[in-house]
């Protein structure tokens, strides 16, 4: 692979490509193989990877108690096609990322500086390394809570979940990290065997998915609030970041579009039916009138539905209450690493050496072990930390999805791949009503304590 | 192996990408104290 190059003079000089050319140019070749010999499958098993991943990595710990609570305090009913809409409008967002990120061969964090100036950038950074931190807390809190169920003690349960970070990491390679993680992701799937176990009632969830109902109690507060919540367990900043990001580092080129599409598409549709199969499990607490408020978390859902589901599909619920937790962990860690470097202009790519890429595998491995800590911190703010993760995702989300919105209706950069004036009123408006949204729900958030009710 | 583009020299921020990252930098100060102040009132007991 050594060879040459000009120089700043003009002179012919040594190129010795870095690990990662070479890494990503192997994958390139297996690409190519796959394409020239037409065998659609195998070139859609070697592309296919971040949509998958950014979409059931954002099923995660928050994600899938907000799902539970939503089946447990409503059922099977007005949820069931909403939780499809939100997926729906999450494909369309995820969707323009990725074209943003093989048009320009440029993370999120890194255009925004090029196009809009640094301190956009270093705002972009700030509030990704700052939400992520925070939603890295939560996402050791399912895992804490998911492993308690099974009487794992807490430091284990930590411990042992960043170590698991970690290691995906040391590998060194996007294509073994990226593997690993979904290998772990597939547990996501464990939702849909402790929704059978609890025996739905089919006819119901087709009435639910063709009538967009019933809605027990009507229009009431509680339930405006999880529908926010549930826009907010679907559309997040740092997907935003960690699939453009991926993208670029798995080096997809304008020829694997369509494949980057159905990944997106197929991650999408998964996430989904997992999101769906947690509302109906739940909704056998709903069925049997147990009171939502004394659960709080992924342990106590899974005990609250042993005696329903048996003590198999209770324990299918806290395993997939900690994968959530861990692949989140995994793909939130890496999209901080990703975003801070891009703004830093420090090297950032999974296949790159510990050696050249310091910065990068410091941001990410320091973030988990921070959170870490913290989780295991006695009287740690665990709960500030629960509603602030909140708060920030959805406050945060409107800027996020402008300079997407921006970036890929940049002609200059985007090429024929920048927005059609149809598909910008669609991403538009889906932008406008997703900020509006988020500011409503950061709003139901907030009132309370300026008013001295109670959170959340 | 795919190559990065070169991008176009960036170019002064008009019209109404101007407007709308005006009423994005109004937002940001509105909500970052918002998001401090929230953070920090949960923490009293």
């Amino acid at each position: 692979m050594n060879g040459a190059a000009f120089g700043t003079e003009g002179e012919l000089v040594p190129w010795i490509p870095m690990r990662e050319e070479v890494l990503r140019a192997r994958d390139r070749a297996r690409v190519q193989h796959a394409r020239s010999t037409n065998r659609p499958m195998w070139l859609f098993a070697l592309l296919a990877g971040p949509g998958i991943l950014v979409m059931l990595g954002e099923n995660d710990g928050p994600s899938m108690l907000s799902y539970a609570t939503t089946g447990a305090s409503f059922g099977v009913g007005f949820f069931i096609p909403f939780i499809v809409l939100t997926f729906v409008l999450a494909y369309i967002v995820q969707e323009m990322v990725v074209r943003i990120g093989i048009a320009t061969r440029r993370g999120h964090a890194e255009l925004i500086v090029d196009r809009f100036g640094t301190s956009w950038g270093r705002f972009a950074m700030g509030d990704l390394a700052i939400g992520n931190l925070l939603t890295l807390v939560t996402e050791f809190i399912a895992i804490r809570a998911g492993t308690a169920y099974f009487g794992v003690p807490p430091t284990i349960a930590v411990i042992g979940a960043a170590a698991l970070v970690a290691l995906a990491m040391f590998t060194r390679r996007y294509m073994t990290w990226e593997r690993i993680v979904i290998a772990l992701a597939v547990g996501n799937l464990l939702f849909i065997p402790a929704a059978l176990l609890a025996h739905p009632d089919g006819a119901a969830i087709a009435r639910a998915l063709a009538t967009w109902g019933p809605i027990p109690g009507g229009f009431s507060m509680a339930f405006f609030t999880l529908v926010l919540a549930n826009i907010g367990a679907t559309v997040t900043p740092w997907m935003l970041f960690f699939q453009q990001s991926a993208v670029v580092d798995k080096g997809l080129a304008r020829a694997d579009l369509t494949q980057a599409r159905v990944d997106t598409g197929l991650g999408a549709t998964i996430a989904a039916i997992v999101a769906i199969a947690t509302i109906v499990a739940a909704a056998t607490l709903y069925n049997h009138h147990v009171d939502v408020r004394t659960l709080s978390d992924g342990a106590n859902f899974a005990t609250a539905l042993k005696p329903f589901i048996g003590s198999t599909g209770a324990a299918l619920f806290a395993l997939g209450m900690i994968e959530a937790g861990l692949v989140a962990a995994m793909t939130i860690s890496t999209s901080s690493a990703y975003g801070v470097c891009e703004v830093l202009r420090a090297k950032h790519s999974l296949n790159a050496e510990f050696s050249s890429a310091r910065t990068f595998y410091a941001t990410g491995l320091l973030s988990v072990a921070i959170a870490g800590a913290i989780v295991l911190l006695p009287h740690a703010p665990l709960l500030s930390i629960s509603i602030t993760v909140n708060v920030i995702a959805t406050l945060l989300m409107a800027p996020a999805l402008l300079f997407v919105l921006l970036l890929a209706s940049d002609g200059e950069i985007m090429g024929d791949l920048k927005n059609s004036v149809r598909s910008n009123a669609v991403a538009g408006t889906i932008v406008a009503t997703i900020a509006l949204v988020g500011a409503a729900y950061a709003l139901t958030i907030v009132v309370p304590f300026f008013t001295g009710g109670s959170a959340g | 192996m795919t190559e990065r583009p070169a991008l176009p020299p960036r170019r002064p921020i008009t019209g109404f990408t101007r407007v709308l990252l005006v009423v994005l930098r109004v937002y940001v100060f509105i909500t970052v104290p918002l998001v401090v102040f929230t953070f920090f009132h949960t923490l009293k007991p």
